[in-house]
């Protein structure tokens, strides 16, 4: 048979041509992501003792800790920066810490034209993961 | 100038060529349209991995080790683990469940990784319609990575003493599903390629290496398996859980591109052998050694040296430490199979049409973020 290579081939293109696509409508249809996203980092600082683990154990060194003292002489954290440039979500920091004040979320979307941007401090941290469930319940209110 | 002073034209392909699959750069000598001499210059990917080693402690190195071979990063992490494992002398306490997540994990990311190679290599070729098929199963692994480890590309998951993390029963879903349908879709891509003659014709007869000089340019993995020898460390020097699994290792003897394509696609089918009685075996337990669950802890091997190794989908990926007693190796080798085989590419494309150096490279499966370290 003539072109029996290429025949059998279009068949299987033609086979799929009228089934449902597989990619997702990604930018307009949001993904859910599973349980153990390692996305961008949320850091409350009450919970946090000031032992340094995560500071020590990053790879490329992209947590800096600025512990200084309050009236009293008690160690306090003045501030908490990444460096989210240089983090590579390995989720060390997550995993050494003892009391959880450091986790990942599911928030993707940070891409930005300016570097400087991507240096998070203490107060942006904290509010990570928080604005996105907000818009969440405003669709379900709609 | 008269014309018998011409004699060869210097040809500079890459670093930017989109046929190179990353940062390769040949400059090759022409006689015409065939191959005279070609010297591969590699090194643009250059990220000084091996002193990268030298000043982090050994559990900091393993993210590190995902940024290899960034297609098979599971199996990087499980050769680095293989290799500390052994430098402390713990190689036989690995928990037996962690020993059965790694060669699943294992299996799951060589699929992946042929499938990537399968689709890019049609792609260089010509073939632009498998490239969209091998996508949508490799799409299913990489969710499963996803599921258990959180990370798509660059997992994190082996680590030294057994896996980061226990699977979940959402994974072993999805894993029984892929094996299921895999089968099926794996035809679909033979009839997409193999009998095609076009396919045939670019492949067949080209790049030709013999088993014996392929052992001589130190050629390993389905390349190697492609020119007749039945190597596989898998099956010769077996690590993790393999011992206990039933599977065959592929080989033809033609030693040219089709053979290694062949080789590539019977060891996809293997790899889900392989899976099936994962599934059937894996037992209850923990998945890490109890030393190892603290990553802050510091791990101090005793003064000595060790080699592990994995098979790769590339090859044998090797890492050579060298411990003084401290918590960070005095020196790291990398035996990166692409670095090997890229230096083999000279000798096998002597003498042919410039039109199959594509051809040849997409066969070797060159991965430059582990060929230059």
């Amino acid at each position: 048979m003539f072109f029996s290579d290429f025949r059998k081939g279009l068949m299987v293109t033609l086979k799929y041509l009228f089934k449902k696509p597989v990619t997702e409508n990604y930018p307009y249809e949001k993904i859910k992501m599973p349980e153990r996203a390692r996305w961008l980092h949320n850091f409350k600082a009450e919970k946090c003792i000031m032992c340094k683990m995560c500071v020590n154990i990053c790879p490329p060194k992209c947590i800096t800790m600025d512990i200084g003292k309050n009236a009293e002489g008690k160690r306090k954290l003045n501030g908490y920066d990444m460096d989210i440039d240089r983090c590579i979500f390995c989720g060390f920091c997550v995993e050494v810490c003892p009391t959880k004040a450091i986790i990942m979320t599911d928030v993707h979307e940070f891409a930005d034209s300016n570097r400087n941007n991507l240096h998070f401090n203490m107060q942006q941290l904290a509010s990570v993961g928080e604005g996105k469930t907000e818009v969440e319940e405003e669709k379900k209110a709609v | 100038m008269s014309s018998s002073d011409i004699r060869t034209l210097e040809l500079n392909m890459g670093p930017q060529h989109p046929s190179t699959h990353g940062v390769l750069r040949l400059v090759l000598q022409l006689n015409g349209e065939i191959i005279e001499n070609t010297s591969p210059r590699v090194g643009y990917l250059h990220r000084g991995f091996e002193k990268m080693a030298e000043n982090m402690s050994y559990q900091q190195f393993t993210p590190v080790t995902d940024r290899l071979s960034y297609v098979a990063s599971m199996n990087n992490n499980l050769a680095y683990a293989i290799a500390v494992e052994k430098l402390l002398g713990v190689e036989d306490q690995i928990p037996e469940r962690a020993q059965y997540i790694r060669v699943m994990v294992a299996e799951l990311n060589r699929i992946a990784s042929h499938l990537l190679w399968v689709a890019t290599h049609a792609l260089d070729i010509g073939a632009m319609t498998p490239y969209f098929y091998c996508f949508r199963e490799r799409e299913m692994i990489v969710d499963m990575f996803e599921e258990i480890c959180g990370a798509r590309l660059l997992y994190n998951y082996v680590r030294i003493g057994g896996v980061a993390k226990d699977i979940t029963p959402r994974f072993m879903d999805l894993l029984k599903e892929f094996v299921k349908i895999f089968p099926d879709r794996h035809k679909e891509y033979n009839t997409l390629l193999t009998k095609n003659r076009i396919w045939l014709k670019r492949t067949k007869d080209v790049g030709v290496i013999s088993a014996e000089d392929a052992i001589n340019w130190g050629i390993s993995g389905p390349a190697l398996r492609g020119s007749g020898m039945e190597w596989d460390l898998r099956k010769k020097r077996p690590y993790a859980a393999y011992s206990e699994l039933d599977f065959d290792v592929p080989n033809y003897p033609e030693g040219d591109v089709y053979a290694r394509y062949l080789v590539r696609m019977d060891e996809m089918l293997q790899s889900i052998r392989i899976l099936e009685q994962c599934i059937q075996k894996i037992p209850d337990g923990p998945v890490m050694m109890d030393d190892f669950k603290k990553i802050t802890k510091p791990i101090k091997p005793p003064a000595g040296e060790s080699y592990g190794y994995a098979e790769n989908p590339t090859g044998e990926l090797g890492f050579f430490i060298v411990s003084e007693g401290k918590n960070k190796p005095y020196r790291m080798k990398i035996r990166a199979p692409s670095f090997v085989h890229a230096y083999a590419l000279p000798f096998m494309i002597k003498g042919s049409l410039l039109a199959d150096v594509v051809a040849v490279i997409g066969s070797l499966d060159l991965v430059f973020g582990e060929s230059d370290r």
